[in-house]
């Protein structure tokens, strides 16, 4: 392979990319042809710094052409093999195989020349690192940067991954069996009336930090027929006063699972008052389940169980 | 007795020029790639990577990953420990910094205007550096005027005028963070800083800037030593105490804002270094000056090194380390040595 065929497998990645962000909440950020290393035919070699990205390539099939992960990604299987249990796609080997993969440490200050010494053909990255982003960039190392913020940014991105490296049909198979999911709760709930839909309170790691308009995590819960308490807030991460809450009086209160135990909650001062607590509907849901990634539809899919009972025992 | 202070004096500069150069070569062997030393040594020294004994990429990591890195982290110690020995000598108080004048919160608040709602004076990805560069010269200019009083500047009043400056940028920056969303971890490592994007174009750009405020300091080094025996008595002394300060400042405020707009805010170095190199080689700042420049480059050199390998491949933020490294060995020399520094 000559060096002019390795430029036109770069345009082609290009056009996937750019292809790719038309999508929207995709962007594509700088694709550079390496002056030093070998010629690449195709993306064999991937390093991500995107937790989301690597659930994803794993999820097409690809996980074996990943080459480096950072932090997060291996955080993610701590949790434990269950929590991948029941994904779309093929996500079995993901908590196990993840361990074999090197760490390049944490994605807003990875270990640069880890990077480099893996040789990858490619860098997935979330946009908001720009420094770091530039860095690998400046480094003749092609970093695609991805910035998904709703479900449908998801699909996208599962597109051009699996474009990306090769698997185009098995992102496919994904994405309809995650719309299929997602339709079926969205059939249940639609016909619910206001009054049906319990009021959400949903808490991150720090305590009455929540999600407002924006935020995923804010969509899977209208998706899953329940209302957001900070639905209409003015911040994407508001953070809520205590009598807010308390006057709010949510039906439901779920925790990101790396957050306040639901114990914890459940002691609050005051917060006995509170229909959630007295219900016992207190909730922890996997941080990995309310992510850009093929695993949004546990997260959902838990919701609708809490928030629905009635409908999806 | 001159001759002989003298002599000492060019010693000490020697052994610590020495040990710099050393510090330089021995860190750009370190790191999480193995490379063997001597490797190392022939790349730096230009051996290409044509050359069949070992991979193309440890040239990419010595030349473009480690050298600048090690080059800069070097550079910033240098600055902030010099920044921090004038600044205590002007404001002739041991908990002087660089950032005293609330510089390292203007510097921030510009790199979190930059992060976050994405305002930059060019389209460059360099926005994050240049914001801070410049809300760190804002700061210093603010803080001067709002303390300028019948055209003097009172110490007191320059220090609490950036206390206050720098409390009102925090809180902006706090701001910035709360709605920060996915960004904030940006943010909360740019404040901490540290060098792992360090490459040679922000070299470029710190390193004239740095050298030049660097030496101009230096030149300065008798005045310095004249305006610690008291503003009243070095105006005595024929000092121009006024246009002096403004001058020490304006260089200090330069170096300062180009080591932050490089490497975030690294704590410590700049109030540390020149009070250890102080109680090492006393307090004259024809000797002070350049020994705190290069035993803070050495010593922030040495810091990152850990930074970037202790606990691989995550990176320890700067700051924390040279906190728990500084602290302790600044507190056993001030112990021991108390009585003789005299502040």
């Amino acid at each position: 392979m000559n060096k002019s065929s390795a430029k036109i497998v770069y345009a082609v990645v290009i056009v996937a990319v750019i292809l790719g962000s038309f999508g929207g909440g995709y962007l594509f950020a700088k694709v550079l042809t390496p002056e030093t290393g070998q010629e690449r035919t195709s993306i064999d070699r991937i390093v991500s710094l995107s937790a989301a990205c690597t659930e994803i390539i794993y999820a097409v099939g690809a996980g074996d052409k990943l080459v480096g992960v950072d932090q997060s990604s291996v955080d993610y299987a701590l949790a434990g093999n269950e929590t991948f249990k029941g994904a779309p796609g093929q996500l079995e080997d993901y908590p196990v195989d993840i361990f074999n993969k090197t760490n390049v440490g944490k994605a807003s200050n990875p270990n640069m020349e880890l990077i480099v010494s893996l040789h990858p053909d490619i860098v997935f990255a979330w946009w908001y690192n720009t420094d770091v982003n530039k860095r690998i960039g400046d480094l003749g190392i092609p970093v695609v940067t991805v910035n998904p913020q709703n479900v449908s940014d998801v699909f996208n991105l599962i597109k051009t991954v699996g474009a990306l490296v090769g698997k185009s049909a098995e992102a496919e198979a994904v994405i309809s069996e995650m719309e299929m999911r997602i339709d079926a709760i969205a059939e249940k709930v639609s016909n619910l009336m206001e009054e049906e839909r319990p009021l959400v309170y949903y808490e991150l790691g720090t305590a009455l930090k929540t999600v407002g308009p924006g935020t995923f995590t804010n969509e899977l819960i209208s998706m899953a027929g329940g209302i957001n308490i900070a639905a209409n807030e003015s911040v994407r991460y508001p953070l809520l006063s205590n009598e807010y809450i308390m006057e709010k009086n949510p039906d439901v209160i779920v925790v990101v699972s790396y957050g306040a135990s639901v114990d914890e909650i459940k002691n609050r001062e005051g917060w006995q008052n509170i229909d959630a607590v007295k219900n016992d509907r207190v909730y922890a849901i996997e941080s990995g389940w309310v992510t850009a990634s093929p695993r949004l539809v546990l997260g959902l899919e838990q919701f609708a169980q809490w928030f629905h009972p009635e409908l999806f025992g | 007795m001159y001759a002989r202070r003298r002599l000492r004096r060019s010693l000490i500069l020697l052994g610590l020029s020495v040990a710099l150069f050393l510090t330089i070569i021995s860190s750009i062997c370190i790191g999480p790639v193995k490379i063997a030393p001597l490797t190392v040594i022939k790349i730096l020294f230009g051996a290409t990577h044509s050359s069949e004994s070992w991979p193309s990429i440890y040239n990419v990591i010595v030349v473009d990953v480690r050298l600048p890195r090690v080059l800069i982290s070097g550079l910033v110690g240098a600055a902030l420990s010099v920044a921090g020995t004038a600044m205590q000598a002007l404001f002739r108080n041991p908990m002087a910094s660089p950032y005293i004048l609330g510089i390292s919160s203007g510097a921030a608040f510009g790199a979190s205007l930059a992060i976050v709602a994405g305002i930059t004076l060019t389209a460059s990805i360099y926005s994050i550096p240049l914001m801070a560069f410049i809300f760190a010269l804002v700061t210093i200019f603010l803080v001067y005027e709002i303390a300028k009083v019948n055209g003097r500047t009172p110490l007191e009043t320059l220090l609490l005028t950036g206390i206050a400056v720098g409390s009102l940028f925090s809180a902006l920056v706090s701001f910035m963070q709360y709605v920060a969303g996915e960004k904030l971890s940006t943010i909360v490592f740019w404040l901490m800083g540290g060098f792992w994007t360090s490459d040679w174009d922000k070299f470029a750009v710190a390193a004239p800037l740095i050298l030049f405020g660097i030496i101009a300091i230096s030149l300065f080094s008798r005045h310095l030593n004249l305006i610690l025996m008291g503003e009243e008595t070095a105006t005595n002394l024929g000092l121009e105490v006024e246009t002096f300060k403004k001058i020490i400042l304006v260089l200090v405020s330069l170096v300062t804002a180009a080591a932050v707009s490089v490497c975030g805010i690294i704590g410590f170095v700049g109030l540390i270094i020149p009070h250890i190199m102080r109680i090492v080689v006393g307090p004259d700042h024809r000797i002070l000056l350049p020994s705190s420049c290069i035993v803070g480059a050495i010593f922030l050199i040495w810091v990152d090194t850990l930074a970037r390998t202790i606990i691989e491949p995550t990176e320890l933020p700067v700051g924390v380390i040279t906190a728990l490294l500084g602290v302790p060995f600044f507190l056993y020399l001030l112990r021991k040595r108390k009585r003789i520094t005299g502040w």
